[in-house]
C-alpha cells in the first residue's frame, strides 16, 4: 500500500484541477531516485536523463490505473526499469552486437564518461558490475547501492525472495573474483 | 544458499576498502542538474500529452488501409466482368454503332480495318442495295482521267493497275 502521502498525491492527481501539481510533486519527490536507478543501468549520464523523461511521460499516462496493492515508488521503478532494458535493447539493435557487446560498450563509455569519478577503484567496481547478466545487475545496484529490501525488488523485478538473494551472492562473488584480477 | 538471512548479507571487500567507500557514488551530474529537472519533464510531459492528444488520423488510416485497398479490389472485379461479358453484346453495339456511321465516316474506318470484318458487318443486304449495272456508262478514259488528278499517282501505276 502507498504510503499516506503518496496516497495524497494519487488522490490529487486524480482531480483534474489539481492533476499537474500534484504530478509535480510527484516528479520532485521520486526524480533523482529514479535518475540514479536509471543512470547505473545506461551508465551515461545523457542517455539516463532521456529515459527518465520517458519513464515519467509513461508514469503520467498510467498513474490513474496503478491500483495500489504496491508502493508507489517500486511501480515507479518497474517503469524505470523497463525503460532502461528497452533503451538498452534499441541500442543493442542500432549497433548490431548482443548484450555482452553492449555491457561492453557501456564499459567503455564508463571511462571516457566526463561525469565519472576518476577513482580507480570505482571505475573496476562498475566495470565489474557491468559482467554481469542485465537482471542480476540490476539486482545488485538495487540492493548494494539503493539499499532496498528483498520484498521490494520482488515487487520491482517479479523474481521470488529467495532467487533474489542467491542472485546478489553469487553477483558479490562474481565482483570481487574480477576486481581481485584486475589489482 | 537461498536461505540467508538479510542479516547475514554478503559484502564487498577488495584491497582493504571498505564497503561504505565502495557505496560511493561513482557518477556525477552536470551542475544544477537536479534542480532543472522537475520543469523539464513537466515540459516533456506536456508535449507528450499534445502529440497524444491529436493522435491518430483514423479517417486517413481507415482509408489508407480499408477504403483503398476494397476500392482496387471492386475495380479489378469491375474490369474483369467488363472484358469477359458475352461477345455478343460487343457484336450487337457494333452494329449499332456502325447503322448510324454516314458514309464518309464508313470510307474512313474502312482505312483502318481488315476488309473481312467489314465484309459482314458493315454489309447488311437490307439496308444497302448494290445497284446493278453501276458501272455503266463510265468508261476507261474516264477513270484514267479522274485519277490523274491526284498528283501522288504515278501514270505507269494506274495503268497497271487497270491492265491496259
Amino acid at each position: 500500500m502507498p504510503d499516506v502521502s503518496d496516497k495524497k498525491l494519487l488522490e490529487e492527481f486524480k482531480d483534474l484541477r489539481s492533476r499537474n501539481f500534484a504530478f509535480s510533486k510527484l516528479v520532485n519527490r521520486y526524480q533523482e531516485r529514479l535518475y540514479w536507478h536509471i543512470r547505473r543501468i545506461v551508465i551515461d549520464h545523457d542517455d539516463a536523463d532521456d529515459v527518465l523523461q520517458n519513464t515519467f511521460i509513461k508514469v503520467f499516462r498510467n498513474l490513474e490505473k496503478f491500483r495500489a496493492d504496491s508502493q508507489l515508488y517500486t511501480w515507479l521503478y518497474r517503469i524505470a526499469t523497463n525503460e532502461s532494458i528497452s533503451f538498452l535493447k534499441k541500442k543493442r539493435k542500432n549497433i548490431f552486437v548482443s548484450m555482452d557487446d553492449v555491457a561492453h560498450t557501456l564499459s567503455g563509455t564508463l571511462e571516457a564518461d566526463p561525469q565519472m569519478s576518476g577513482d580507480a577503484i570505482q571505475l573496476k567496481l562498475q566495470q565489474a558490475i557491468l559482467t554481469l547478466p542485465t537482471k542480476q545487475r540490476l539486482v545488485f545496484n538495487m540492493k548494494y547501492f539503493e539499499e532496498m529490501k528483498y520484498n521490494e525488488i520482488a515487487e520491482v523485478t517479479g523474481t521470488s525472495i529467495g532467487a533474489l538473494k542467491a542472485s546478489y551472492h553469487h553477483a558479490v562473488k562474481k565482483i570481487e573474483a574480477f576486481v581481485k584480477n584486475q589489482f | 544458499m537461498q536461505n540467508v538471512p538479510e542479516n547475514k548479507e554478503p559484502e564487498l571487500n577488495f584491497n582493504g576498502v571498505s564497503g561504505s567507500e565502495l557505496k560511493h557514488n561513482a557518477f556525477r551530474t552536470p551542475n544544477n542538474y537536479f534542480e532543472d529537472l522537475t520543469p523539464r519533464v513537466m515540459q516533456s510531459v506536456r508535449e507528450a500529452g499534445k502529440v497524444t492528444a491529436k493522435g491518430p488520423d483514423w479517417i486517413s488510416v481507415f482509408r489508407l488501409r480499408v477504403l483503398a485497398p476494397s476500392f482496387s479490389i471492386a475495380i479489378i472485379v469491375f474490369l474483369g466482368f467488363y472484358f469477359m461479358r458475352n461477345d455478343n453484346s460487343n457484336e450487337l453495339d457494333f452494329q449499332q454503332i456502325v447503322m448510324t456511321m454516314s458514309l464518309e465516316e464508313l470510307d474512313l474506318f474502312v482505312e483502318f480495318e481488315p476488309s473481312e470484318l467489314l465484309a459482314y458487318d458493315l454489309v447488311n443486304y437490307g439496308q444497302f442495295t448494290l445497284e446493278e449495272n453501276a458501272m455503266n456508262g463510265i468508261e476507261e478514259h474516264d477513270v484514267i482521267e479522274y485519277l490523274m488528278d491526284e498528283d501522288e499517282f504515278e501514270l505507269n501505276t494506274i495503268i497497271d493497275e487497270l491492265e491496259i
